[in-house]
């Protein structure tokens, strides 16, 4: 059932002015007046995005910039306030089951049901999008062989497997039902370095081969600049700078050149790290 | 076009018949405490109804052992009902604590889907379990099921699930809009009807 992006003309993604606002007082709140309020928080400040099919697209913004948030929205789990968002010209609001037949996401935390293995958890995946019939095994093997998880894991418990081996299997889930539009949140968050860059690799060799579009929120800088053809550098709801890796690095890192990170900084006046630190506080 | 969205929709429909019956073999320890639980609450009710000769009818007596019948198949369906709703009313609540709520609304499928998929899992292992109970009830209390009408008891069974679809169905539907309360409540019409 998943198209292939050279079927469509329209652009992977295009987000025009969205805002999304949490902790708002609804009819149920104020129907229960002795509930503490909630502060408002502006999640996502008129964001407007245009991502091209075919690329890798990565957003990088530190923890509650609204990264989640947007991916959310396109994931079709949230509506936003105001605005429009489309995916492969279908709104997310409006057509949210025509959006849903063509994306798929990975989240930082790998949800799975944990007593069940990998195989039975990737078969529920294969059913609820079209699939599941015969050579669903022999595919969901391949792909684990190729993310180097160990084939006598497949029929364990997720709950015996550790952190790393638990995200590949959600990325592997991910690639089973073959997407168009892979929404990924943090993907390798967690991973030990070899298995970071054995999905990078798989990120890199299915975009190659499939020609899937792949947005993808990181923290980790260096990936991004690995992985993307384009940056989108988001904080506090609203995006400060798109483009190339090489021309954010050009433009914002510095008359004597440097790295993204040093754009990051630049952009929004600290380092990724220091949110990091003040969340932990 | 009707055709592929119907197949769509009936394969994930045996996805979660699938999935149900891949948790009740991995929770199995949990599944046979319940069974006990359920058994000895359907027992302790027909020992109860033994005891009605205390009241001065005598053992063996028909009227005594109709009593009984009563009790145990209302005990016997009491137990079914609540377990098929159980089932339903928290397979929005299951998903949240296994945290893979979100994973399963983003699939393209009808909340339909889900709801029947998961009644229908729940009626086959309610069924099952119920057989099982009532197995052990034959033996026990050594009755005669040589003119028990097995059709209408399942169709009774099946009445009843309406209601109790019913009843936990909004119960499911309060679960999401807690989960979604957060969203407009427009469109949270909208997707619960797609």
């Amino acid at each position: 059932m998943a198209i292939r992006v050279s079927d469509l003309n329209a652009a992977a993604v295009e987000i025009e002015s969205i805002s999304k606002r949490f902790g708002q007082v609804g009819r149920m709140r104020q129907l229960m007046p002795w509930r503490k309020p909630k502060t408002p928080k502006l999640a996502l400040d008129r964001v407007s995005l245009h991502v091209d099919t075919g690329r890798i697209t990565g957003i990088l913004g530190a923890n509650g910039s609204g990264k989640s948030t947007l991916i959310r929205i396109l994931a079709t789990l949230l509506t936003p306030d105001a605005g429009r968002a489309c995916v492969f010209g279908y709104d997310v609001v409006t057509q949210a089951a025509d959006v849903r037949r063509h994306i798929n996401r990975v989240s930082v935390e790998a949800s799975f049901f944990k007593e069940m293995s990998p195989w039975e958890n990737m078969l529920y995946a294969a059913r609820l999008y079209g699939g599941g019939g015969d050579g669903t095994r022999s595919r969901v093997e391949a792909m684990l062989e190729r993310l180097g998880l160990p084939l006598d894991t497949l029929d364990k418990p997720m709950k015996q497997l550790s952190r790393g081996q638990q995200q590949k299997v959600a990325i592997a889930r991910s690639f089973l039902t073959s997407p168009s539009l892979l929404l990924m949140d943090e993907p390798t968050t967690g991973l030990d370095p070899r298995s970071k860059r054995e999905v990078q690799d798989l990120v890199t060799s299915i975009r190659r081969d499939r020609a899937a579009t792949v947005l993808l929120c990181t923290h980790d800088l260096q990936e991004a600049e690995v992985l993307c053809d384009r940056v989108v550098v988001i904080d506090h709801g609203r995006v400060l700078a798109e483009g190339t890796p090489a021309d954010l690095i050009r433009i914002h890192a510095g008359p004597d050149g440097g790295s993204l990170e040093d754009a990051f900084m630049r952009l929004t006046g600290k380092r990724l790290e220091e949110d990091e630190e003040e969340k932990e506080e | 076009m009707i055709g592929n969205s119907l197949r769509w929709e009936l394969n994930a429909f045996t996805g979660f018949i699938e999935r149900q019956k891949n948790l009740y073999r991995r929770y199995w320890a949990w599944e046979a405490v319940w069974l006990l639980y359920n058994l000895v609450s359907v027992l302790s009710i027909g020992y109860l109804a033994s005891g009605l000769s205390t009241l001065g009818l005598e053992p063996g007596h028909s009227n005594l052992q109709q009593a009984q019948l009563y009790l145990l198949v209302g005990a016997l369906l009491w137990t079914y009902l609540s377990m098929v709703f159980f089932e339903i009313a928290f397979a929005i609540t299951w998903e949240r604590w296994e945290g893979t709520i979100e994973y399963t609304f983003m699939a393209p499928i009808r909340r339909l889907t889900h709801l029947l998929g998961m009644c229908a899992a729940s009626l086959i292992y309610g069924i099952a379990r119920a057989a099982l109970i009532g197995l052990a009830l034959v033996f026990l209390f050594n009755l005669d099921l040589s003119h028990a009408n097995y059709w209408a008891a399942l169709a009774i069974s099946r009445l009843r699930l309406c209601r109790c679809w019913a009843l936990a169905s909004s119960r499911r539907s309060f679960h999401c809009f807690r989960r979604r309360r957060a969203s407009r409540w427009p469109s949270r019409c909208r997707a619960s009807c797609c």
